[in-house]
């Protein structure tokens, strides 16, 4: 069995076991209803007390034939509002980045927790689309509204 | 030990200066009552290299066994191992005790001779009386002193605690009692042991498998499966632990007879809950 493969079993069997709270993930089924290992759908609550605690959002990562060498890809939904995230939803972070601080001892839930913490603190270095990173620099009502109304959009969200 | 260890018999080290008029017997008494610290030393190294092989030997023939042996007598020989090791670096520090008490009041005197007055003939047979008595009895008061302010530091004990082999054997006889808890933490910085919930974590960072042939790095004590970090190895040059800034090479990786020795003894006591796991599991 190759490295990718017994590693995301791992993975699902650590997450089964214990997960932060408010969060899920799992692997997708595939079209005979086995499950497909290489990607998996996740959901991140917004930390309490901030603009984003309403919501859960809905991510989709993608392990490469490489991983854990490699970093999977986390997207939210495309057009999703946050200053670090490409129109298309990609997220841009630095742990998910092979260039920049990617190891392969970076667990799924080490992922998640980074990306709860993105959201509440985007990295004003690295802007990743226009509108968000624009009102997050200059127009904090307009950020404010338009991420607590992203929010509302999220609340109770599941992929049944 | 090695930097302890000298050629030269410290005795001939004693020598004052020619005018100090010490009788000669007291270079006799002070014989009886000194060790001779090359001997001692040398005898001590080879002790503790013999007692290392002897527990590198006990780890492999514990690793290579597909059943666990019976460990209690295995418990008993490493108590007295600690001990033999215990007493040879005692015997060592306190002969290195004698040298420094030796050394402290050689020092008192010839300081002393250069402010007195002029020996005469009448001042010879005085100093004959009592002095020379009193250079022996100094040295050993010297000697009791330093040993009673070493109790109250307990300067032995941590000396001891980071000699290799003393500290090996206890991290294995911690080991053999609880394969999941932390060894104690000598030094700090050094320690890259994972701990989870304080638990040593007996899963290989890239698989997150449990380890079956665990490496550690060097260069930063992490440690791995070595089939994994192998791989890992062969694009990056970088620790595969997040945070770490270690460059490793593949001669960097030594086998972790530790980790191993925990995996084993874990298993074997049948504290398992993997298999069950993986049938109810995915």
């Amino acid at each position: 069995m190759s490295l990718t493969k017994i590693r995301l079993q791992e993975e699902r069997k650590l997450w089964r076991k214990d997960h932060p709270f408010g969060f899920f993930a799992k692997p997708v089924k595939t079209a005979d209803g086995s499950l497909d290992l290489t990607t998996w759908k996740a959901g991140i609550p917004g930390r309490d007390n901030t603009l984003w605690a309403e919501g859960t959002y809905p991510v989709t990562i993608t392990f490469p034939d490489e991983y854990p060498s490699k970093p999977p890809k986390v997207k939210f939904p495309a057009g999703f509002y946050h200053p670090n995230v490409y129109p298309s939803g990609t997220i841009c972070l630095s742990i998910l980045n092979e260039e920049q601080d990617w190891r392969p001892a970076i667990t799924l839930k080490q992922i998640v927790l980074g990306i709860q913490e993105l959201l509440g603190n985007p990295n004003p270095d690295s802007p990743a689309q226009e509108p968000a990173w624009r009102a997050f620099a200059k127009d904090k009502v307009t950020y404010e509204k338009k991420i607590k109304e992203q929010a509302k959009r999220y609340v109770n969200y599941s992929f049944n | 030990m090695a930097e302890t260890a000298t050629t030269t018999d410290f005795m001939d080290d004693l020598s004052l200066p020619r005018y100090i008029p010490l009788p000669s017997d007291s270079l006799t008494i002070l014989s009886e009552i000194m060790p001779k610290k090359s001997d001692l030393c040398a005898q001590v190294s080879a002790d503790l290299i013999r007692i290392e092989k002897d527990v590198q030997e006990f780890i492999d023939f514990v690793l290579n066994e597909d059943q666990l042996p019976d460990l209690e007598p295995i418990q008993k020989s490493l108590d007295i191992y600690s001990d033999t090791i215990y007493s040879l670096m005692r015997s060592a520090y306190d002969a290195e005790m004698w040298i420094n008490a030796v050394t402290e009041i050689k020092n008192r005197y010839q300081a002393q001779m250069h402010t007195e007055d002029e020996f005469n003939l009448q001042s010879l047979q005085s100093f004959r009386e009592n002095e020379s008595a009193l250079f022996v009895d100094a040295i050993r008061e010297e000697y009791e002193h330093s040993k009673q302010v070493e109790s109250q530091a307990h300067s032995f004990e941590s000396h001891l605690k980071h000699e290799g082999p003393y500290q090996y054997i206890s991290n294995i006889k911690s080991i053999i009692e609880n394969p999941e808890a932390p060894l104690p933490d000598m030094n700090e910085e050094e320690d890259g042991v994972a701990i989870s919930g304080g638990k040593v974590s007996f899963n290989d960072p890239i698989s997150l498998m449990m380890y079956k042939n665990p490496h550690k790095s060097r260069r930063c004590n992490h440690v791995f499966e070595l089939e994994h970090i192998k791989t890992h190895l062969q694009s990056h040059v970088t620790c595969p632990v997040a945070g770490c800034e270690s460059q490793i090479r593949t001669s960097d990786l030594v086998p972790d007879k530790l980790m191993a020795l925990r995996v084993k003894v874990y298993t074997v006591r049948g504290k398992v809950y993997r298999d069950a796991e993986q049938i109810v599991g995915v």
